[in-house]
């Protein structure tokens, strides 16, 4: 063993960067990411210049260390010839982008954007949008004419040698000062190129990143006397320069590969005439077995680099946030130790947190006194720095029991370890659930896309991350199935950003998939995020409320409600959020169901009686609804519609109320049934307590304003079912102007359905000119219109108008 | 210094109007040299020499505002010191006429801010005034100015409207602060910024160079929301610096303006409803015990913003339009003003974070 050792640590090549970030030229192949290969090739081969064509622009984006200098470090290494490929995961060699020796005519320029600014500020001007694309280029070639970075003088050099025209070109050109036309300038130098055969500048500007990265002194203003430089609105023009077309038709020969993090991504993005004005290209993150197959690789071509447990290359990714600058800075650091015969990836990873100064930047100092115990017990420690959950037979249940035990010190004193279940279902079962999830919404023909609460989540993305980060011998992933540790797990994997406060809306849905028994048991990511500083960036909140203690005080009490006051308060904040704030009349309450009427003054689909009141049932209990409904439907009540908000997340109780409605036919036809979501509960108790708006925070604000689009949408739905059905005859003896002449507009529709032979030359007759001339004066308000439509009672296109009635009416009159 | 013909013979309407256009822009230019001379004399303004140009100081808006051009004058005549103590000698000459004690109380309630220059007269030698030439100019100026034929009435004027007749103001001298972007530091003493007029919002180099407008669009620049630190939430009346309430936007404005801009937002010296837009003239102005203007100054700016189409009001926040920051990126001269803006708009929210209610509050009440 000893001399194996020796022999693997003689030869053994590290083959991670230092500081984890990439070095010109690169010394082994780009791999994976496939994607981002497919689709730079394709947005390249589009920068093809011709008559009325503008500048191109595309986006490369990705969080830092998540691979863009690398990607471009790539494209201008194979334009110099000095790539060392691109490589699948399965180690397949990918196509060239750009050919060697600029053999396609483009000439990538790679350029740091502080760079730039400072150069332009130098000379007294600053990046406006109608400048931006010339500046940018100008300050790119003299970059290049001074050979400031080894990926420019890479470029520089390989022109001297293979296009001397054109670098002539470029060393002639002035200082910046002394330029003063500078769109001459640059076209200048397009010209030569172009007469070289050189018909694409392709300008790489890097660092495209965010202010608190490209501000020139950070730090706290306060105390400072001096107002601080800003550099922030060097980011901000980005999207005025993409919309500036006509600036851009003038530079039909220089492209932009902007490489930005995704914050300046998301002030390009959320402007949606600016998708079709460049090219978006998101870097994705690499999964573990991509990285395993790269080592592999590298393996194959250089056998000194050596066989890294999975485990190990797992832990230190996850432990990194999968970012890969800080993997490589993780892995370099462990390296030797490994070679030397640690091979418990725990122990590395431990040594790296206490020995290597930049420990701390990966693991949080003294983050393991946070979580009560684990100090001294070997086994949460093994867990806890090997990151991922373990099958759960491997585990002494009796340490199990203690270990489920184990508090973070955190607000909320959140589990430490967590059991974790097998996902039994494919993403169709999944979405199958999803469409009958009151508070999820599956997106009409967008894929795996759904609307919960106030984020569009993939679920098929969101299946990926969860897979990447543990499965079961079967490759189901595994998720714990407490609601807390749930929402933090699929939260932390899919990132804060993506999932907002999705994953409290999804749980119902995962859960009726996930099975019973564990089959993983590991650390909660409430601990990971005491040990791991990279997960800590993003902080997992839910608040309703701007204010804390506010926030704490509406927590307490809706905790303190007995059920029936929380059943009156669902029933409320349902009104509040319709904008109707009558006063309701309690019928009946208990622990079940809670039975009240209101008069509405707003909602369209609701009112429907004569003297505009509703029903409101609000209730958890099936056998309980279904007594209620029914004594509201006896002969003694007036005909209402009966408002059901179903306050349980018991499937039973559902299906055992839909099964009596099925056999009640006449009672099924009153009920607008609103199956609540818990998070629905929360939120109309808030609307309930009748919180300003100012008091709120954005997220509560979002989630009010998809939760009242929900509930109007699902009433609309359910009275345009009433009405197909003929049920409800829209909006008969509703609207003020046909209140006068009801009685001449029931009476005469009455004796001309009861008989198709009956017409207004009969009804004249029958009930006098007067009469009829009322009805009809009535009925033009029964016109449709594109914002209002209406059960068509008339054909108003005959003359004089002919009624008409749905058939199910009809049929009703003619039994 | 102004002799008693001089005074006399000052055209009314033309400083009216002079006081009217300082007191809503803080500037004017090429004014009549008479009456340019006799205001730099009572630091009213200060003028540049160069540029031929009046810049109001603090001093100006102190004696404001007021509901037209008219008491404009009466309070801008009433600080030369002869025409002053003309007028206070009427005062006295009118006080000493009462017979009833209760209505000499009430009447002396009124002249309360003129209270210590009065006593001092009456402490004085009564022939002081008498030894000075003729006082028939400033008879005819009272009566033309105060439509007072005598000096009952004259008093009974003042005790209507007691701000015609303002008190001296004192302490430093301090220009608007037109030069406010150029600053490298906010300076010690804050400067006035009058709100009064809305034509640099034609254009967005003078919005942002205008210290009340410029301030204005700093303020909504950190409420923009696209970087992390655009913390400001500017809703209803209240000011919120990361979803944490900081206090009454206006009052906290005021403070968070002084300390980071090195301005502070005064009310014009002629209030007009024109400007108000839908907010009502108010009967009488008020300050609170800073000296602070309760006029709803916030809510008129950010009208008039919103109707050039600077300021949008988005889910209930105030913010730039987009519209206006594009113009700001428009060319190197807008870029440099909107990096200015940028750098105090950056003080403003981390400041504010630092701001809380309970400090408004403190500022307030001192």
């Amino acid at each position: 063993m000893s001399k194996r050792r020796d022999e693997r640590n003689i030869e053994s090549t590290n083959p991670w960067n230092e500081y984890g970030v990439s070095s010109y030229p690169p010394r082994a192949p780009m791999v994976g990411q496939e994607q981002v290969h497919r689709h730079l090739d394709s947005a390249l081969k589009n920068f093809q210049p011709s008559e009325g064509s503008s500048a191109w622009f595309c986006a490369l984006t990705s969080t830092w260390g998540g691979g863009k200098t690398r990607t471009a470090d790539e494209l201008v290494s194979q334009s110099t010839g000095e790539t060392c490929g691109w490589i699948d995961r399965t180690g397949t060699e990918l196509p060239l982008i750009a050919k060697a020796d600029f053999a396609d005519g483009l000439v990538p320029v790679m350029v740091s954007y502080k760079w730039v600014i400072r150069q332009v500020e130098d000379v007294k001007r600053r990046l406006p949008f109608t400048e931006w694309i010339p500046r940018v280029t100008l300050a790119a070639l003299m970059g290049l004419r001074d050979q400031s970075a080894p990926q420019l003088k890479a470029v520089m050099q390989h022109l001297e040698a293979v296009k001397p025209a054109v670098a002539r070109a470029i060393r002639a050109l002035p200082p910046l000062k002394d330029v003063t036309d500078e769109r001459a300038t640059v076209n200048g130098v397009v010209a030569v190129m172009q007469q070289h055969g050189l018909n694409r500048l392709l300008i790489i500007v890097e660092e495209v990143e965010d202010p608190s990265e490209i501000r020139n002194k950070p730090g706290g203003v306060l105390g400072q006397e001096a107002y601080q430089e800003i550099k922030d609105t060097y980011l901000d023009v980005i999207p005025e320069v993409l919309k500036s077309d006509i600036v851009r038709q003038g530079f039909p020969n220089i492209g932009f590969l902007l490489l930005c993090s995704p914050a300046v991504y998301s002030t390009i993005e959320k402007i949606p005439s600016q998708t079709r004005r460049h090219y978006a290209i998101p870097i994705g993150r690499n999964t573990v077995a991509d990285l395993c197959g790269y080592l592999t690789h590298l393996r194959k071509s250089q056998p000194s680099i050596p066989e890294y447990h999975d485990d190990l290359v797992r832990a230190a990714y996850l432990a990194t946030d999968r970012n890969m600058g800080w993997m490589n800075v993780v892995m370099y650091s462990v390296h030797q130790r490994f070679v030397d015969g640690e091979e418990d990836p725990v122990s590395l990873l431990r040594q790296f947190a206490v020995a290597d100064p930049r420990g701390k930047e990966v693991f949080v100092e003294n983050g393991i006194d946070r979580i009560l115990g684990a100090k001294t017990n070997s086994t949460a420690q093994s867990l806890l720095f090997g990151q991922t959950p373990r099958a759960i037979d491997l585990i002494d249940p009796q340490e199990r029991a203690s270990l489920l035990g184990m508090k973070v010190v955190d607000a909320t004193s959140s589990s430490a370890f967590t059991e974790l279940c097998p996902l039994r279902a494919t993403l169709s079962e999944i979405l199958q659930t999803a469409q009958q999830e009151a508070g999820v919404q599956v997106i009409s023909g967008g894929g795996a896309q759904v609307l919960a609460g106030d984020m569009k989540v993939d679920l098929a993305r969101l299946l990926e991350d969860l897979s990447a980060y543990q499965c079961d011998d079967a490759g189901r992933p595994v998720i714990p199935r407490d609601k807390n540790q749930f929402i933090h797990h699929v939260t932390t994997l899919h990132g804060i950003s993506q999932t907002g406060a999705a994953a409290q809306y999804l749980y119902p849905v995962f859960l009726q998939h996930l099975a019973e028994t564990p089959s993983h048991f590991g650390p909660s990511f409430a601990a990971m995020r005491q040990i791991d500083k990279r997960l800590q960036r993003e902080e997992i909140q839910f608040r309703l409320l701007d204010d804390e203690e506010a926030e704490r005080k509406l927590n307490e009490k809706l905790a303190g409600l007995s059920v029936t006051d929380r059943f009156r308060r669902f029933a409320l904040g349902f009104l509040n959020t319709l904008d109707e704030s009558q006063a309701l009349g309690e019928f009946s309450a208990d622990d079940h169901v809670v039975v009240s009427s209101v008069t509405l003054e707003r909602t369209d689909p609701l009112l429907l009686s004569q003297d505009s009141k509703i029903w409101v049932v609000v209730g958890n209990k099936g056998t309980n609804i279904r007594d209620a409904l029914t004594s509201l439907s006896t002969a003694s009540q007036p005909v209402r519609p009966i408002l059901l908000l179903l306050s349980t997340d018991d499937p039973s109780q559902r299906e055992l109320i839909d099964q009596s409605l099925e056999n009640r036919k006449a009672i099924k036809e009153r009920v607008f049934l609103f199956p609540l979501a818990e998070v629905d509960e929360r939120l109309l108790f808030l609307k309930a307590e009748s919180f300003g708006d100012s008091a709120l925070t954005n997220l509560a604000r979002s989630l009010l304003y998809r939760l009242s689009e929900r509930i109007k949408e699902s009433l609309s739905g359910r009275f345009d079912e009433l009405v197909k059905a003929g049920v409800v005859v829209r909006p008969l003896f509703r609207a003020n102007s046909w209140r006068t002449f009801e009685r001449e507009l029931a009476e005469v529709w009455l004796f001309m359905a009861s008989n198709s032979a009956n017409d207004l030359t009969k009804a004249r007759s029958q009930f006098g000119e007067t009469f009829v001339t009322h009805f009809q004066e009535a009925l033009v308000n029964n016109k449709p219109t594109v914002k209002k439509p209406t059960t068509e009672l008339v054909d108003h296109d005959s003359d004089p108008p002919r009624p008409e009635w749905p058939p199910a009416c009809r049929g009703l009159l003619s039994c | 210094m102004i002799d008693h013909n001089t005074l006399a013979s000052i055209n009314l309407s033309l400083f009216g109007n002079l006081l009217h256009k300082l007191g809503s822009s803080g500037r004017a230019q090429n004014a009549e040299p008479k009456l340019r001379d006799f205001m730099v004399s009572l630091q009213l303004v200060s003028h540049l020499e160069k540029a031929n140009e009046l810049i109001a100081t603090d001093r100006l808006f102190e004696i404001g505002p007021t509901f037209s051009e008219n008491e404009a004058v009466r309070s801008a005549l009433a600080l030369q010191s002869d025409y002053r103590l003309y007028l206070q000698h009427l005062l006295l000459s009118s006080l000493s006429e009462f017979s009833d004690d209760q209505s000499l109380g009430k009447t002396i309630e009124q002249l309360d801010h003129l209270s210590f220059e009065l006593l001092q007269l009456v402490r004085r030698s009564s022939t002081e005034l008498e030894q000075g030439t003729s006082f028939a100019e400033f008879e005819k100026l009272t009566r033309k100015v105060w439509q007072s034929p005598d000096a009952i009435t004259f008093l009974s004027k003042v005790v209507e409207t007691p701000s015609d007749f303002p008190s001296l103001p004192n302490g430093s001298v301090i220009k608007v602060g037109f030069d406010w972007l150029e600053w490298e530091t906010p300076p010690l003493n804050p400067a006035p910024a009058p709100w009064g007029d809305v034509s640099p919002l034609h254009s967005a180099l003078e919005t942002v160079r205008n210290p009340f407008w410029g301030a204005m669009a700093a303020t909504l620049d950190a409420c923009t929301g696209d970087y992390e630190w655009q913390s400001l939430i500017l809703r209803g009346d209240l000011l919120r610096s990361f979803h944490r309430t900081v206090g009454n936007a206006q009052l906290a404005l005021d403070s968070l303006w002084r300390s980071e801009f090195g301005l502070y937002p005064v009310d014009p010296l002629v209030i007009t409803p024109s400007l108000l837009g839908d907010h009502p003239l108010p009967a009488v102005f008020q300050t609170d015990d800073k000296g602070r203007s309760c006029l709803p100054w916030l809510k008129i700016a950010l009208d008039h913003l919103h109707r050039s189409e600077i300021a949008i009001e988005s889910e209930g926040s105030w913010r730039l339009t987009d519209r206006f920051r594009t113009q700001l990126m428009r060319d190197d001269e807008h870029m440099m003003a909107f990096e200015a803006i940028r750098q105090r708009s950056y003080r403003l929210a981390r400041s504010a974070t630092k701001f809380t209610l309970a400090s408004t509050n403190e500022v307030a009440a001192s």
